[in-house]
């Protein structure tokens, strides 16, 4: 059989690859050391995901969000503030990072996932404008404006992480696998089918009994989740959380991030990802132009990739790479 | 005579803030009630009208008014090319629209810190001086501004019920396809529309520029209190915007007399949540 064979090369090709890229981000900060470098991967793996998270509200499930970054510092601040206030072990405390966006993105899917798509856009939108407001407010918990500096070092046993990027490289490596293959598992469930069953025909899928609504809200507290987990591991990186992190500049290089990979394609933030961040980081110090350069870009990436770079590849590499890597589930 | 006079003091800082928010909305909700189209970069516009107010009279020394005329005109002009070359071929994705509105925003403030070096500009009121209205001196700004928001609304009521264009703009947004049926060139009337509400927004940036200073941070909050205030009172309808800028005025001044100035915005979130609860479609949206 021609196609049996055709469809074991494949996986074997998918296996190669995913193996290869695994073991070149193990092996990397052995072969280059150089902390720099290390630091924008860290930022990049740290990213990808809160991409990859927004992207999975955004491409898959159709709900203009544009709170992730309020759910990204929420969980910056709660490992911190559990940690100062509670005496809670930040490993700990990153789970907590996770539950208490999740929380919040619940209460506000209830109110808002019934509403078209600019209403919850606006909402969202007013939500990460408005917890800003909230820690500049409670100084003597957050720190106020100047941030909050008090952010544990992580240990395991008596082995304290301390100033070196490498075990922190490794942290951020595996929490990202983690929450990437959660990614992967929601787009390749039942929920992910339900997105696409309302995408194709929604009147069908809905006649059929796929509630959307559930689904949205399910969808949203886990892209929250796992949001506020990542913006925990930020935090304890760069030991500092400031509402500043909620400024638009992040937006857009997350939004940049989603749109050049390709909106809705699932390893399509993370390439994205890597190719801002460096971009980003290679820019800095030019801060006015940068932000030009920023707002160019998005709407260079809207007229002339609007398949992204995954659909630059897959029409690129033919069938086969489409297949490994233009998953549009 | 205490409980009075507080009452006064608020309720003149309600009205004077109602004008404000009202005027900072306007531009906004008008263009999403006539072409969908929802102006992320309507921060950006708000203070690049009082920008270049500033630049067109302390750098060039143009009279007041010609320069307030000129900024305006320039803005107009800008938001006919940019509708027509960047929004009207992704009119139908609103997610690109958002995006490409986020795009023009990060822009606008970028080259607002590079042409005029980021610190805080004061536009000179455009009648100087205070009143004494009952137990409260106000300045004149904030008298002059109530009056020219109630003529801007005049006009406008002028323009959508009595001119051909205006009726026409009016009928587009009612139904797009009826009135391309009828003969009504609808892209002409998306791109005049579009420069119509940058031009307001332009212009709501010249006239609170003596209250809010200019910043791109006060484009940001700009942009925020008009969100808010702009679903409140249903996307789209100038009438319940402007009823919930009173709304969210009344509010914000018992709110920041009696507990306290940081309730102010929070209260403001929540009134949105519980609203849109109730009613789906703010207070008088219809779409």
């Amino acid at each position: 059989m021609v196609h049996d064979d055709a469809a074991k090369n494949i996986r074997y090709i998918r296996f190669f690859v995913v193996g290869t890229i695994i073991a070149l981000f193990i092996g990397f900060p052995f072969v280059c050391p150089s902390p720099y470098i290390l630091h924008i991967l860290i930022l990049c793996i740290i990213w990808s995901i809160v991409a990859s998270a927004w992207n999975l509200i955004l491409g898959y499930a159709g709900i203009v969000s544009f709170g992730q970054l309020a759910f990204f510092i929420i969980g910056a601040y709660t490992v911190g503030i559990m940690h100062k206030y509670f005496d809670v072990s930040p490993w700990i405390g990153m789970i907590l990072a996770g539950i208490f966006p999740a929380i919040v993105g619940f209460c506000l899917g209830c109110v808002c996932l019934r509403l078209r798509g600019i209403y919850v856009l606006l909402i969202t939108l007013a939500l990460q404008e408005i917890v800003p407001v909230f820690i500049k407010w409670q100084t003597s918990y957050t720190g106020g404006a100047v941030g909050f500096t008090d952010m544990p070092a992580l240990s395991i046993g008596s082995y304290s992480f301390g100033m070196n990027a490498v075990p922190y490289y490794f942290t951020a490596l595996i929490i990202a696998a983690i929450l990437g293959f959660i990614i992967y598992k929601v787009i390749k469930s039942s929920i992910g089918l339900a997105f696409v069953a309302l995408r194709d025909s929604e009147d069908f899928a809905k006649s059929l009994g796929v509630n959307e609504y559930k689904y949205k809200v399910l969808v949203f507290v886990i892209s929250a989740f796992i949001t506020g987990i990542m913006g925990s591991v930020y935090g304890l990186y760069i030991g500092f959380a400031a509402p500043s992190l909620c400024g638009w500049e992040y937006v857009i290089i997350l939004l940049v991030a989603v749109f050049l990979g390709g909106e809705g394609r699932f390893p399509g933030a993370i390439i994205g990802t890597f190719f801002i961040i460096s971009a980003n980081e290679l820019l800095q110090g030019t801060s006015e132009l940068r932000e030009v350069a920023l707002g160019v870009t998005i709407i260079a990436v809207v007229y002339l990739l609007p398949g992204g770079l995954i659909g630059v590849i897959s029409k690129l590499g033919g069938k086969i790479t489409g297949s490994l890597l233009g998953s549009r589930a | 005579m205490d409980f009075l006079n507080s009452l006064a003091v608020t309720l003149i800082s309600a009205i004077i803030l109602g004008t404000i928010y009202g005027l900072m909305s306007l531009g906004l909700t008008l263009i999403y009630g006539i072409g969908n189209i929802f102006n992320f970069a309507h921060g950006a516009f708000f203070i690049w009208g009082a920008y270049l107010t500033w630049f067109f009279t302390t750098k060039l020394h143009i009279n007041m008014l010609l320069a307030i005329i000129l900024a305006l005109l320039l803005l107009f002009l800008f938001g006919l090319i940019w509708e027509r070359l960047a929004l009207k071929p992704k009119r139908q994705n609103f997610v690109n629209i958002v995006t490409i509105g986020l795009g023009l925003m990060m822009i606008m403030d970028g080259m607002a810190h590079y042409c005029f070096d980021p610190t805080i500009k004061a536009l000179p009121p455009i009648i100087a001086g205070n009143v004494n209205l009952f137990f409260v001196t106000r300045s004149m700004n904030e008298i002059v501004n109530f009056f020219v928001a109630l003529a801007i609304l005049i006009v406008l009521w002028l323009f959508f019920a009595k001119t051909r264009t205006g009726m026409a703009i009016r009928a587009v947004s009612e139904d797009n396809i009826g009135a391309s049926i009828i003969g009504i060139g609808i892209d002409k009337i998306y791109t005049l529309s579009f420069g119509i509400g940058v031009a307001l927004t332009g212009l709501s940036g010249v006239l609170l520029a003596p209250q809010v200073y200019i910043s791109t941070a006060a484009g940001g909050d700009a942009l925020l209190k008009a969100i808010i205030i702009v679903i409140l009172g249903g996307l789209g309808s100038v009438k319940g915007s402007m009823y919930a800028a009173i709304i969210l005025g009344i509010m914000e001044s018992a709110i920041s007399m009696y507990v306290g100035m940081f309730w102010v915005l929070p209260s403001w979130f929540f009134i949105m949540l519980i609203i849109l609860a109730i009613r789906p479609r703010g207070l008088y949206g219809t779409r």
